[in-house]
This record gives structure tokens, C-alpha cells and sequence, in this order.
């Protein structure tokens, strides 16, 4: 009699978005709690015998009440168990996430892993958690698995939130390790973890699930949930990855040469019905005219309108005013000695202002003309 | 462009033909008197060149002399560059124009076409020729008093300078479209920017915003932080509070507590025998109080026996003395009695001899009395006798006082009657020659004297027979009735009163008046001698005579021989009196000694029993006791209680020094010490828990407005803002530099612009404003003002003399300029100047004389000793008449 789980982590609900504007913010704020309803219907659907939630829930432990009150709400779907971990953006620490939602009273099937004792579902599976009761702990807070007894037959699975050691790139938490080979020392059937927001498999029995909603510009395959099955303690588990995420977070660093407006949107790659669910930032770079520094800007009000929300960082696109630039504008009179002084002026302290100033006077005349 | 001559004819006040020839290349003074057309003639040229010849209306008339249909005429002629030119114009009747130039003649519209292109100005397509449409040779010419409103340079004017300019600078202004881009950055620039580069509007805005994010963030960064921190210290709380619980430190202070509390509870113990001891102690020393007490009672018990049995025999003692005086007492009392009982004896003798002496005396006041009385009465008796005959009298009167005095009246009134009568009567004197008599009714009337007749009398006289008088007075008849009227009131009243006349009446109310003396005089007797009435007086009588009767009958006077009188026996009787109060007092006082000894004796009786009470009860009470208990008995147990106390005293000594040994002050601390620190944990564990309620109480709080997301969405919104700041600083800087760079590019452009007209101004403005510097439009061409010391002082406020002189002089540079690029330019001045004092004047001919040497200058002026002195050749208007007005065609 096997098995069927749901491994998944990193909701991080209550994040701000502060960076976007106020509606796109709310947007994706909001979006993070649908997608724990989505997932909590696919339990259902599924007949899973648990959801395992591998740290991070939610973004911060001073998220505001009325969270913890959708939180309580977007579980409700599934009526199996959720098993809850604290992760260090919502360690059990002495007033935490969980300490409040204790206070606001939990539905009998959800339990929150906040202690690190064996947790044993429905006499089939005995689940070791490894609750962070801080923010970051230099020990592997998994050791204790490797000692913890559990009843024979029943499948073992941890589940953990932190750094696998000598794993993962540099950029992820240097603290709250985790021993890479921490399922075969402590004999875990599937080891669940939680902190890397891409989806990951570290060994066979290792799995990242990555966070269900991605949530920043990486190139790491956010979106998905693990279906974890296991026939019988000690049997291979079979994990499947499941897309329940909604946005798409695309970071392109494009080089735009003069003229050339088009690697703006086919720099994307993203087809035109999936726009409007990506939040694009972009790069851009190289040396351009005024023209050309004129189109892409109507190209980016182009793609802005298409897209859920579009940055643009301009820092390496250069202007460099051409003849033709000028000549458009005037060539004669005193704009012309004008524009010449800034020109100038291009490759001095005040080279910034004056690109801009160039850039303006064009706008101005482009605006004029038009 | 020079003029050689000027003709004019039919033209306003020119009527005749007016011609100035002869006209020199540098400067022509042509003067004339106001009103002999000066400025007409100013007007003609202007006609002459300008208006089309063909022109009708109102323009047409205003040529032609006032009130008059004439044809007016102008003929000009002049050299460009040296060449001969002629313009003949003819208006109203038979319109025509003609240009003869070196190469051809031109007639009607062509010859004003040409003209036109050769001078630089505009022919009108219709109407009157506009400054707009004269060229610089309207800027030129100066009609007069106009000096003072600047260039006013027309549009065709305004044209051919500007394009004398930009032949020789280039066209560095670049046109509307640079002054557009200009304009719209400036205002791109100034709603972020004010005139001094401080943020306005968004900017300004964006600023306060980032500084509001900015500290937002810091405040919910600080809740933030204060949030963890409760955080922190609520684990430490309870970490605090888990230790106290695993170390079981509680339950080890109330161990100590308890130990401490055992060793405490065994002194107890021991205090608690020291009480029991004290409490022995106290009971024997109470049951020896009470032997004591007992064994007292006893001894005072015979005591008291003895005692009684002293009284007793003191008491009787007593009273057998009492007994004994009682006989002696009687004695004295029976002696008083007797003596009083014989003053009394006396003083009723004394009473009675009182009342002998005064009934006596009363007797004879008596006698005295009923003497007078009876006179009195005799006295009253005859004088009421008296008044009862005078009062009969007084009855049968009829006359009184009121009845005479009426009587008298009548009377009064017949004499009043008669007398009336005798005053009209007749007076009737018979004097007879002998004695002859005569009679009236037979009686004889006295003669020689006057008879009154008042009626008809017949009067016989003896010897003679009768008169008949018959008095004749009107009234007469009158007075006689009058007369018996009051005879027959006065005969009526007199028959009433019962008297033949008033003698009568007179006597008797004498008599009348008499009797009534009399009766008075009878009372007022009576009355003194019976004051209270006659019955009074004859009661006293009665009476006194009664008492008297009683008096002797009562007392027996024959005892009175020796008795004296009243005041005497008085006297004696109160002697006797005083005797016998006190013999009174005496018995008194005898009485009151007895009743006092008696009530002695009574008391000394009762003391004796009350003794011999007392002693019998106080045997009994003592033989009772002794009953119960002997003497011997009682003596005993005293002596038993003094050994039980002593007793018990050791006891108390002994444990007292057991608890002493036990040392309780230390156990005593040790208690407390345990306690304190039980204390100190319970304290520890419940601030502690206090604590942590308060913290978790405060964190719920906080926790509910989810500070974490606050500060999450404030740190990204700051972001946004700092960068949407430095966005547009970015921006507002480079629109700035932006500005700044078109402001001066296109500051230096109209500066070199105007720089070639400029040149030439500033050495005529020399001559008149030396250091000063005139600025202009390059817009307008117009002057705007004068720039000296480092000021610019705007045109419309410099003085209306120096405007003149400064308008004047620029159209001399601009004339000299334009002449040197080719345009042709003269100069006609009307009676400008006029502001000028004498120096400016003087400085401004010397800059004309300056421009002379370039263009020519005709300066019409009415007065021409001002110019005097100025060396050009001068003509005057009146000299011109003379001549003929001659078409020279072509040459002049």
C-alpha cells in the first residue's frame, strides 16, 4: 500500500512587490495565495495523502492577520493533511506565523511541523521535520534524523528547508545547511526540501520543489509542485513536477544596435497570447542615434502595454547624437550652435545631462514635427 | 540718394508753385514760417514717391488745397549712384505718374513700380501708402514732434535692413522655429524648475515623496526592528521561565522553606511548655491570692465583731445621758408658758381701755356735728320759701325782656310814621288880631304856633267861620296809612302784652327782672348750705343722730372715769403688745430645745439598735464561716498555696532556659532567608510571566497590521520613488542645460546679429551719450533702450528729449549703413530737435554733420538762425515761390 504526497515550498505569501506599481503589486501579491488554493484543489483532486510545505509559507513573520486569514482559507480545498514547516523567512520563533495561527485556531488537519519530532500520517509514513526556530542556524538541523526511530513498514520522509551543502550555487543561504547526503544516512524514502526556488533534484530521494508562484527574475524553473509517489518503504519514489504557477518573471539582456528595434520584442521569445502573464525586465545595451533611441522607446510603450509589467534598464544603452540627429532637428541658427556646445559637451563631466539634454531637444522637435 | 530739386504745386497750403533747387550733397536747411507749409512740403515728397497717382477719395482731397478742385503736382528729382531720375506726379483730375531714369521712362503704374523697386518700398495695392509700405525712406524722413516714438520701422523698412543684415552676418537667429523649440523647453524647464533652479511642481513633489518614503521606511523599520526585538526578548522570557522550570528552582526554595519551617515548628514546641509553665505559674500564684484573700476576710470578719461590740456600749452610754436632762426641759418650758399667759391678760385690758377712750371721743365729735346739721336745715327751709313766692311772681308776668323790646319797636316805627307824615303835612299859623279863637273839631287850636295838617281839616275860627285846609302832598295818603298800620301793630302788641302803653310795660319788667334776683339769689344759698342736696343734709342729720343713739347704747361710759385719751391708751397697748411676742418667742424657743431632745433621744434609741444588729449579725456571719471552715483550716491552706507557687516558678525557669538553648533567632532567619528566596522565585516567574503576556499581548498587536508586509511594499516603493526622483532631477537638469545652452546661443546669435547696425550707432551715440551703448530688438529692429554703467535702462524711460535725439541719431546710422550696402537712404528731418537744450543741439549737429558725409540731409525748420551757425547752405520756403514750377524733363 503505497504512497502519494504533494511536495511543495516557498509560497512566501505576504510579499510586497513593493518594487512594482501599487496595482501590479497587488496583482502578485495576490496571485501567490490563488495559487495555494490551486494547489490545495489539485490535493483534492489528486487523493493525496498529504501536502508537505517545505518552509517559507509565508515571506515574513510579521505578516499582517488578514494573511494568516486567507492562508487558513486557501487550505480549506483539501481535507487531507498539510504538514507545515517553518523556514527562515517564517521561523518558530516566540511569536511567529504559527504561534498566531494556533491563536486563530487550525483546522485538525493541518499541522504545523514546528518541533523536531517524527510526525506519523494515517500509520503509513512517518514525516521528520526540521523546523528552523530561527532565522538562520549554522547546524544542520537535519542531524537528528539519522538517530530518529520510526516504527518498521512506515515510509520515512523529511523534510527540511535550507542549503544543501556543496550543492548549490554560491547565491543561495550559506546558513541552515543541509548534508547532502542526508536521505541515505538517515534511511529517508524521499527527502523534501524547501529555500531553492527553482525546482531541483539533488539525488533520488532529494528534491527541491521550488516555489509553486515564481517570484523574482531567475532563470530556474519556478512554478511547479512535486507529486511524490512511493509504493512501499525502501522502493524508489516516483516524483512528477506539476505547473501550477501563473506569471512568467523573463530577465533578457538585449543588444540594440542603431536601427535595430525589432530584438525588442523578438529578444522575448515569448508568445503574444502569453504576454500578458510575464513580468519582463530588461536590459538594454549598446551604442545607438537619437533616432533610434527615439523607436525604441515607442517600441518599449509598446511592449509595456502588452506585457503584466515591464522594466526596462537603459544604463548601457548609449546615445550618441549623430550629424542626422542634429541635421533633423536644425542645421542652422543659434539650436544648431546649441546642439553643438552639448554635443561637446558628450565627452565631459557633464556628458550625462547633456546626452539627455540632446535627447529631450529631440523629443521636443520629433514632437514639433510630428 | 540725393535730391536735386523740389517742385510742388497745388498741394494743400502749397498752392503756388513752390520750388527748392540747387540741393547739395551733405546737409540743406530749408526754413520756413509756421504755416507757410514746411511740413507740407515734407508731405509732398512722401505723396511724391509713395502714393499711387491714380488714388481717389478722401486721401485725394487732404492733397488739394483747402475748399478748392485744383490738380495737384509734385516733380522730384534725384541721382542714385550718380544717375539722374525724375518722378512727375499729377493727382485728381487727369491722374498721371512718370519716371524718367537713365535707362528709359516709365509712365502711370509702371513708373510707381519701378520707383518702388529702386527705392525699396511697397506701391499699395489699394488705398493710401501705410509706414508699412515705405521703406527705410519713411524711417528716414521725420515728421515733426514723431522723434519721441522710436523707429517705427515698417515692414518694408524693417525688411530690407534685416536683409542688408543677414548679406553680411548670415541668418544666425534661425528663424521662429528656433525661438519655438527655445519656448517649449523653457516651459518643459519651469514646471520643474523655478526662475532660481529650485524644484517646483512634480519634481518639487516627487522630492517630498521620496523624503516621505524614505522616512516611512525608517519608521516601519523601526517598528520592524521593535517587533523582532519583542520577539527576541519573548523567547528570552521563556527560555527564562522553562529554566526555572527545569532546574526546578521553585520546588527547591520550598524545600528549604520547609526545612526551615520544621526546626521553627520544634521551638514552637518548646515555647508552647514555656507558656504551659508560665500558665502554672500564674494558677498557683492565684490559688495563694485567694488563701490570702480568704485568711484576710477571716481576721477582718473578727475584727468587725469586736468592733460592733465597742459601739454598742458607746451607744448606750448615750442615750442614758439623753434620758436623764429630759425632766429639766419640761420645767423650762412650763415657766415660759406662765409668763406669757400674763402678758396676754395684759394686753387685753389695754384693748379694751383703747376703745372706751375713742368711743368716747367719737361720741362728742357727734354732738358738734348733729348741731350744725339742724342749723342748717332751718336756714334752707326759709330760703326755699323765699323762691317759691318770687317764682309765683314771675308766673303772673307777661312782660319780659323780649316782649318789651318788641313793644318798643312798634313803637319806634308809628313815631317813624308820624314824623313822615308831619314832613309833608300842611303847616297852618293862625295869628288872630285879637284873641279870637280857633277850633278844629270843637276843640281849640293854639294859635301862633304851627298846626301840621295832614288831611282835610276844617278849622272854625271865631269870628271869621271856618277854613277848609286840604293838604296836597303826593304821597301823602301814603305816609297816613303807613302811620295807622303801625298805630294799629303798636295798639295790637300793647292789648297782647296786657298794658295801655310802654310806661307800663317798662315798670313791670323792672319788677319781672326783680323776682329773678331774687330766686337766684335763693339758690345759690341753698346750695352752700346743702353742697350734696337737702336730702344729704337731712340724711346726715339722720345718721349722725342714729350712731350717736348706738354708740351710748353699746358702750358704758361710767367705766371710762379714768380712762385717758385715745393716744395715750394707744401707746399702752402696744407696750403690752410687745410684752406679750416675747414672752411668745420665749415659749418658742423652750418648745423647740424640748423637740430637739426629744428627736435626740429617738435617734440614740435607734443607734443602740442598730449596734446591737450589726454586732448580733456580724457574730452570726463569723460563726457561718467558721461553720464552713475553721481558722485553722484556712491557715493551713495558705501556707499549702505559698509551696505550689514556688513550685511552679522552677518549672518555668527550667524550660525557659530549654528554649534559650535552642537557639530560635537563627532558626528564625534561616526561615525567613528561605522564605525570601521562595519568594524571589515566584516573583521572578510571575514577572516573568507577566511578561510574556504583555509581550505576546503587544506582538498580537502589532502582528495583526502585519508591520513585515508594510515595510516589504514601503522599501519597494521607495525604490520606485528614489528612482522616479532621480529620474526626473535627471530630467529637470538636463531640460536646464538645455535652456541654458539655447538662452545663450541664442543671446550671442541676436547679439551678432545686430552687431554691423550697432557698429555704426555707437559713434553718432558718442557724440551725445558717451560709455552708453543702444540696445534693439533683432525681432523689431526697434530700440528697446540704452545700456550704460552696467544698466539697461528701457527706451519709454529715458527722458522725451533724450528718445528724440536717440531715434534721430539711429536713423542716421541706419541711413549711413544702409547707403554704405547700397540701399539709397536721405535723411528729412522736421523740425526735429526740439527737446534739445543747447548742448545737446550742438552735439546732435555734429553727428549730423558726421552722417552728411555719407547721405544727404534736408532739415526743415522754422528757425533757421539755429542753423546759422552751422555752416550748410540754408533755403527758405518764400524764395522758392518765386520761381516758376517747371517740368524739367529728365535733367534737372
Amino acid at each position: 500500500m503505497g504512497i502519494r504526497l504533494l511536495h511543495t515550498a516557498d509560497l512566501q505569501l505576504g510579499k510586497g512587490f513593493g518594487q512594482f506599481p501599487p496595482d501590479v503589486a497587488a496583482a502578485l501579491r495576490s496571485e501567490r495565495m490563488e495559487t495555494l488554493k490551486r494547489i490545495a484543489v489539485l490535493a483534492q483532486t489528486l487523493t493525496v495523502d498529504a501536502v508537505l510545505v517545505a518552509g517559507d509559507c509565508f515571506d515574513d513573520i510579521a505578516v499582517a492577520d488578514e494573511t494568516l486569514r486567507r492562508f487558513r482559507v486557501a487550505l480549506e480545498p483539501f481535507d487531507g493533511t498539510w504538514v507545515l514547516l517553518p523556514g527562515n523567512h517564517d521561523p518558530a520563533i516566540a511569536e511567529s506565523p504559527w504561534s498566531r495561527l494556533r491563536r486563530l485556531s487550525l483546522p485538525a488537519n493541518v499541522i504545523i511541523a514546528d518541533r523536531p519530532e517524527p510526525i506519523v500520517l494515517s500509520n503509513k509514513v512517518a514525516v521528520l521535520p526540521a523546523p528552523l526556530c530561527r532565522r538562520r542556524d549554522a547546524a544542520d538541523l537535519t542531524d537528528w534524523f539519522d538517530a530518529a526511530v520510526t516504527e518498521e513498514g512506515l515510509v520515512r520522509i523529511g523534510l527540511a528547508h535550507g542549503s544543501v551543502r556543496d550543492f548549490l550555487p554560491e547565491a543561495s543561504e550559506a546558513a541552515n545547511p543541509i548534508a547532502i547526503d542526508r536521505a541515505d544516512r538517515a534511511r529517508l524514502d524521499y527527502l523534501a526540501l524547501g529555500d531553492w526556488h527553482g525546482r531541483l533534484q539533488i539525488s533520488e530521494r532529494t528534491w527541491y520543489s521550488g516555489t509553486p508562484e515564481p517570484d523574482r527574475f531567475r532563470a530556474n524553473e519556478p512554478g511547479y509542485v512535486l507529486d511524490v509517489t512511493i509504493e512501499a518503504a525502501g522502493v524508489m519514489p516516483s516524483v512528477e513536477a506539476i505547473r501550477v504557477g501563473t506569471y512568467r518573471w523573463i530577465q533578457r539582456s538585449l543588444e540594440i544596435v542603431p536601427g535595430g528595434t525589432e530584438e525588442i520584442r523578438a529578444g522575448l521569445d515569448v508568445p503574444e497570447g502569453e504576454l500578458e502573464r510575464c513580468v519582463v525586465q530588461l536590459d538594454l545595451r549598446g551604442t545607438i542615434d537619437l533616432a533610434t533611441r527615439m523607436a525604441v522607446s515607442e517600441k518599449l510603450d509598446d511592449l509595456g502595454a502588452r506585457v503584466m509589467h515591464l522594466e526596462e534598464n537603459d544604463v548601457g544603452l548609449v546615445v550618441e547624437p549623430t550629424d542626422d540627429d542634429l541635421d533633423a532637428i536644425d542645421v542652422t541658427g543659434f539650436v544648431r550652435v546649441a546642439m553643438n556646445r552639448l554635443r561637446e559637451k558628450l565627452h565631459g563631466s557633464d556628458a550625462t545631462t547633456a546626452r539627455r539634454a540632446l535627447a529631450l531637444l529631440y523629443g521636443l522637435h520629433h514632437r514639433s514635427a510630428g | 540718394m540725393r535730391f536735386r530739386r523740389i517742385a510742388v504745386r497745388n498741394f494743400r497750403k502749397l498752392t503756388g508753385p513752390v520750388v527748392i533747387e540747387g540741393l547739395g550733397d551733405g546737409v540743406t536747411v530749408i526754413a520756413g514760417d509756421n504755416e507757410e507749409g514746411k511740413s507740407t512740403l515734407l508731405h509732398a515728397i512722401r505723396a511724391g514717391l509713395f502714393e499711387r497717382h491714380n488714388l481717389g477719395g478722401k486721401a485725394v482731397e487732404t492733397m488739394q488745397p483747402f475748399g478748392s478742385n485744383v490738380r495737384p503736382e509734385i516733380q522730384l528729382n534725384f541721382e542714385i549712384d550718380g544717375e539722374a531720375y525724375v518722378i512727375n506726379k499729377g493727382f485728381a483730375q487727369k491722374p498721371s505718374a512718370r519716371l524718367t531714369t537713365p535707362s528709359g521712362t516709365f509712365e502711370g503704374a509702371a513708373a510707381e513700380e519701378r520707383l518702388a523697386e529702386l527705392l525699396t518700398f511697397r506701391v499699395p495695392s489699394r488705398g493710401e501708402s501705410k509706414s508699412d509700405d515705405q521703406g527705410v525712406l519713411g524711417l528716414f524722413w521725420l515728421e515733426q514732434g514723431r522723434g519721441v516714438e522710436g523707429l517705427n520701422l515698417g515692414e518694408t523698412g524693417r525688411s530690407t535692413l534685416r536683409s542688408s543684415l543677414v548679406q553680411e552676418v548670415g541668418d544666425i537667429l534661425g528663424g521662429t522655429r528656433g525661438r519655438k523649440l527655445l519656448e517649449a523647453a523653457r516651459v518643459k524647464r519651469d514646471t520643474m524648475l523655478t526662475a532660481k533652479s529650485k524644484p517646483r511642481g512634480e519634481l518639487s513633489a516627487v522630492i517630498d515623496d521620496a523624503a516621505t518614503a524614505i522616512a516611512r521606511v525608517a519608521e516601519l523599520g523601526n517598528a520592524r526592528r521593535e517587533y523582532d526585538e519583542e520577539i527576541d526578548e519573548l523567547g528570552r522570557v521563556r527560555r527564562e521561565l522553562a529554566r526555572i522550570e527545569t532546574e526546578r528552582v521553585l520546588q527547591k526554595a520550598q524545600a528549604a522553606l520547609a526545612k526551615a519551617q520544621e526546626q521553627a515548628k520544634a521551638i514552637d514546641a518548646l515555647r508552647q511548655q514555656e507558656e504551659v509553665a508560665a500558665q502554672a505559674v500564674d494558677l498557683a500564684d492565684a490559688q495563694l491570692e485567694n488563701a490570702s484573700e480568704r485568711w484576710k476576710l477571716r481576721q477582718s470578719l473578727i475584727s468587725a465583731v469586736e468592733r460592733y461590740e465597742r459601739a454598742t456600749q458607746v451607744a448606750q452610754a448615750a442615750l442614758t445621758k439623753l434620758e436623764a436632762e429630759t425632766q429639766d426641759i419640761a420645767g423650762r418650758v412650763d415657766a415660759a408658758r406662765t409668763a406669757l399667759e400674763a402678758a396676754a391678760e395684759e394686753s387685753g385690758s389695754a384693748e379694751a381701755r383703747v376703745l372706751l377712750s375713742q368711743t368716747r371721743a367719737r361720741i362728742g365729735a357727734l354732738d358738734k356735728e348733729i348741731e350744725e346739721l339742724t342749723r342748717r336745715l332751718v336756714e334752707v327751709d326759709k330760703l326755699t320759701a323765699q323762691r317759691k313766692a318770687a317764682q309765683e311772681r314771675l308766673a303772673v308776668s307777661k312782660i319780659d325782656q323780649r316782649v318789651f323790646e318788641r313793644l318798643q319797636t312798634f313803637e319806634g316805627a308809628v313815631r317813624e310814621a308820624r314824623a313822615a307824615l308831619g314832613a309833608v303835612a300842611t303847616r297852618v299859623r293862625f295869628a288872630p288880631i285879637a284873641r279870637q279863637v280857633v277850633k278844629k273839631d270843637d276843640e281849640e287850636v293854639a294859635t301862633g304856633e304851627v298846626v301840621d295838617v295832614t288831611e282835610a281839616t276844617r278849622f272854625a275860627l271865631d269870628g271869621f267861620g271856618t277854613v277848609d285846609v286840604e293838604p296836597g302832598a303826593s304821597d301823602l295818603e301814603d305816609r297816613q296809612v303807613r302811620l295807622k298800620t303801625a298805630e294799629n301793630a303798636l295798639s295790637k302788641a300793647l292789648k297782647a302784652a296786657g298794658v295801655a302803653n310802654l310806661d307800663v310795660a317798662k315798670t313791670q319788667l323792672s319788677k319781672r327782672i326783680e323776682s329773678e334776683t331774687e330766686v337766684n339769689e335763693a339758690k345759690r344759698l341753698i346750695a352752700a348750705y346743702a353742697p350734696e342736696g337737702i336730702d344729704a343734709l337731712k340724711a346726715a342729720s339722720t345718721d349722725g343722730l342714729a350712731e350717736r343713739t348706738q354708740l351710748r347704747d353699746a358702750h358704758d361710759l361710767s367705766l371710762a372715769k379714768d380712762v385717758a385719751d385715745p393716744e395715750f391708751e394707744t401707746r399702752a397697748l402696744i407696750a403690752a403688745r410687745a410684752t406679750e411676742e416675747a414672752a411668745r418667742k420665749a415659749i418658742d424657743k423652750k418648745r423647740e430645745e424640748q423637740h430637739a431632745h426629744v428627736t435626740r433621744l429617738a435617734i440614740a434609741k435607734q443607734a443602740l439598735e442598730n449596734a446591737k444588729g450589726t454586732l448580733e449579725a456580724g457574730k452570726s456571719d463569723l460563726d457561718v464561716a467558721r461553720e464552713k471552715t475553721s481558722d485553722a483550716d484556712l491557715a493551713v491552706r495558705l501556707e499549702n498555696g505559698r509551696g505550689a507557687l514556688s513550685e511552679a516558678d522552677l518549672r518555668k525557669t527550667e524550660v525557659a532556659k530549654q528554649v534559650a538553648d535552642a537557639n530560635p533567632e537563627e532558626i528564625e532567619l534561616r526561615q525567613a532567608q528561605a522564605k525570601a528566596a521562595l519568594q524571589n522565585v515566584e516573583l521572578e516567574q510571575r514577572h516573568l510571566r507577566d511578561a510574556a503576556i504583555g509581550l505576546e499581548s503587544r506582538l498580537t498587536a502589532l502582528g495583526t497590521s502585519g508591520v513585515g508586509e508594510l515595510l516589504e511594499e514601503a522599501r519597494g516603493h521607495e525604490v520606485q520613488v528614489l528612482a522616479r526622483r532621480d529620474r526626473l532631477q535627471a530630467d529637470a537638469e538636463a531640460w536646464d542645460l538645455l535652456v541654458e545652452t539655447l538662452s545663450r546661443t541664442e543671446r550671442e546669435a541676436k547679439e551678432a546679429f545686430l552687431e554691423p547696425v550697432l557698429k555704426r550707432v555707437d559713434p553718432f551715440l558718442r557724440l551725445l551719450l558717451p560709455e552708453a551703448r543702444v540696445t534693439l530688438d533683432e525681432e523689431t529692429l526697434e530700440i528697446t533702450g540704452v545700456a550704460r554703467g552696467g544698466r539697461e535702462e528701457p527706451y519709454e524711460a529715458l527722458s522725451i528729449g533724450t528718445r528724440e535725439q536717440l531715434s534721430v541719431l539711429v536713423r542716421l546710422a541706419f541711413a549711413v549703413y544702409l547707403q554704405e550696402k547700397g540701399v539709397p537712404a536721405a535723411v528729412i528731418l522736421d523740425d526735429a530737435l526740439v527737446y534739445a537744450d543747447d548742448d545737446r543741439f550742438e552735439r546732435m549737429q555734429l553727428a549730423l554733420r558726421k552722417a552728411a558725409a555719407t547721405v544727404q540731409i534736408l532739415i526743415l525748420t522754422c528757425r533757421p538762425r539755429d542753423w546759422r551757425q552751422f555752416g550748410a547752405p540754408i533755403r527758405r520756403l518764400a524764395d522758392g515761390r518765386a520761381t516758376e514750377f517747371a517740368v524739367h524733363n529728365g535733367r534737372a
